[in-house]
């Protein structure tokens, strides 16, 4: 047992270190390392995107079609607040996640009375009306050419331009998503959002109150959601509509998928595993709507519980046939 | 006035050919077919094929439909039914066919390209004038068809055996099966008949609008909206739910601007699910988990 934690806490060391690391090691080994960086940067984005799912299904069991919605209004929020109210770019993106958190509220209360697949198109109608609105109100969003000229961040002064500079502020995000996921799972929160999923009749006989647990869950994930939409709209410095519809929602989904819900890694591992997918297929953009499709299907015919979960049965497979 | 009734009773036609086949699915097995859409968009892309290939316009329309309920049929076998009959859950289900359908507007595209081909019409000629209102001829026909397929089918699902069965299958599962109704058999005739009333939508509207494969989602949409609208545990509810998103539609654009429409029909959705979830001619029932 203590082995086995000290065996935990080497491996967390190691990531950490790695983590630090990329940076370098893309610049030393990579053809293109700017490309390179910007591709791992955007996991990175897409990887807490995934993590507000993570949340969401994996641990409160609810299904959603909708966290580009969110992205979306984390992303006009943290553009409009910066570019047309001059707002500073930490406190736009705070106030757009904020905001993320009250439209997860009111997108939480009256979805409470849908389960399943009646939530899955709920959530996906929240995420065509967002799209639709930010699309067509042309005054405010700027339509279908979104909005240019988003600021750099510049935390310490001077503004991040490098794919190299972004990558540790990302990284810092990533780092506080992964442990406000892990927090609430690990919690008591978590203990009790699993409980529902599993049995709310059960779980609301002792006391757990399912509309307060379900709510949040929505609140917290949509609120990581716009922090993933806030960092794009400051990474590439441009948004449009087209970021934003129903297929991000579904990338979102095989990301989540793909890595597996059970644990907070699976969302890295599945946001890099689509990631690299689709910038390898970059030119195909048919044969990319075919491997998704694919990595869909054959995930959860063969393994639910996506890649890192498959992993870790084979592991404890292993351990045992060791004993 | 007129003009907006007739053009969205039309377009609402189609809607509820969609919505009809979704709704059937759901019916028979709980299944939320969310490569539906798919389905409608390999019919508008078959008809062009056939089209293309020397076929008539008269022949491909159903051909084009046959093709896609004998490919609804396959993917039966294949993936839908372990997850259907399998207990998967819902939701892996809906994941399963949104992957499915991803692989099947992935392959239109590698095939026939992204560009939207058109189709000659089925009865060419200029639009009617119907009581002051102008009426596109295939929209006419659109509206006689689904008028003809919807009788077909009320007589098969209330006065024949197998449409007792596919009734059946929905209220529960194993008691069918202690009756002597093989689901093995229900579940495939009813994806045949929900492909080819998709397979139909589509070839018919090819003309109208023209084909190409990224119309399969925003009509999947509609289906949906319009299953919903109508009442999701009846068929006849899709079709009065089609009719009702068509002219909601109609009159939305007139007023709203047409970049809205979209927009109205989630809204749609969203409305109905969160104070009516059993649709309008729904019955009302409890839905546990």
């Amino acid at each position: 047992m203590r082995g086995a934690l000290v065996l935990r806490g080497a491996l967390g060391a190691a990531a950490v270190a790695v983590a630090l690391l990329v940076p370098a090691i893309v610049e030393a080994t990579a053809a293109n390392p700017p490309y390179l960086q910007q591709v791992i940067d955007l996991i990175a984005i897409f990887a807490i995107a995934t993590l507000s799912l993570t949340l969401l299904s994996g641990v409160a069991g609810q299904l959603s079609l909708g966290q580009g919605a969110f992205m979306a209004i984390g992303a006009y929020g943290t553009s409009l607040l910066a570019v047309r109210y001059h707002w500073p770019l930490g406190l736009a993106a705070l106030a757009a996640c904020a905001l993320c958190a009250v439209t997860g509220v009111l997108v939480g209360v009256p979805a409470l009375r849908l389960r399943g697949a009646y939530l899955v198109m709920a959530t996906l109608a929240f995420a065509g009306i967002t799209y639709g609105a930010i699309l067509n109100w042309t005054e405010f969003t700027g339509g279908p050419q979104g909005i240019q000229g988003i600021p750099a961040p510049a935390p310490f002064g001077t503004p991040l331009i490098t794919e190299r500079d972004f990558y540790y502020l990302i990284l810092a995000a990533l780092a506080l998503a992964l442990a406000i996921v892990t927090v609430v799972r690990r919690g008591h929160r978590g203990l009790r959002m699993r409980a529902l999923r599993n049995d709310e009749l059960a779980a609301m006989a002792v006391g757990v109150r399912p509309a307060y647990e379900r709510t949040a869950a929505f609140a917290i994930s949509a609120a990581l959601a716009g922090l993933a939409g806030a960092l794009l709209s400051m990474f590439v410095g441009y948004i449009s509509p087209d970021l934003f519809t129903i297929d991000q929602s579904v990338q979102i989904l095989t990301m989540a998928l793909l890595g597996g819900m059970t644990s907070v890694l699976g969302a890295i591992v599945g946001a890099a595993g689509v990631q690299t997918l689709a910038e390898l297929l970059r030119e195909f953009s048919e044969y990319q709507l075919i491997a998704y499709g694919a990595a869909i299907m054959i995930v959860v015919i063969l393994v639910p519980d996506g890649i890192v979960g498959g992993l870790r049965r084979a592991l404890a497979r292993l351990r045992k046939g060791a004993t | 006035m007129l003009q907006y009734l007739l053009s969205g009773l039309g377009i609402g036609c189609v809607y509820g050919l969609v919505a009809l086949g979704f709704a059937l699915t759901y019916q028979a097995a709980r299944f939320f077919n969310f490569a539906h859409g798919a389905f409608f968009m390999l019919g508008a892309m078959g008809a062009y094929a056939l089209v293309r290939a020397g076929v008539p316009v008269g022949l491909a329309v159903p051909g084009a439909a046959l093709v896609v309920g004998a490919f609804a049929v396959v993917c039966e076998r294949l993936v839908f039914r372990r997850f259907v009959l399998g207990g998967q859950g819902e939701i892996n289900t809906i994941v399963v066919a949104i992957g499915l359908a991803s692989i099947i507007r992935g392959v239109s595209v590698a095939v026939w390209g992204p560009q939207p081909q058109s189709v000659p019409s089925l009865v060419p000629g200029d639009a009617i004038s119907l009581g002051g209102a102008v009426v596109r001829r295939e929209l006419l026909v659109i509206m006689v068809i689904t008028a003809i397929v919807a009788a077909a089918l009320f007589w098969l699902l209330q006065r024949t055996r197998a449409g007792v069965a596919m009734r059946a299958t929905a209220d529960d599962l194993p008691l069918v099966g202690a009756f002597g109704i093989d689901v093995r058999v229900v579940l495939p005739t009813v994806l045949f008949i929900s492909g080819l009333l998709a397979g139909i939508a589509g070839a018919l509207v090819a003309p109208v609008f023209k084909a190409q494969p990224v119309m399969d989602v925003p009509m999947l949409i509609k289906g949906l909206a319009a299953a919903i609208l109508g009442g999701l545990g009846n068929p006849w509810g899709a079709l009065v739910g089609g009719l009702c998103l068509g002219v909601i539609e109609s009159f939305g654009s007139r007023y709203g601007g047409s970049s809205w429409a979209d927009v109205i029909t989630y809204a749609v959705i969203l409305v109905m699910l969160v104070m009516r979830p059993e649709g309008l001619l729904g019955k009302r029932t409890l839905e546990k988990a």
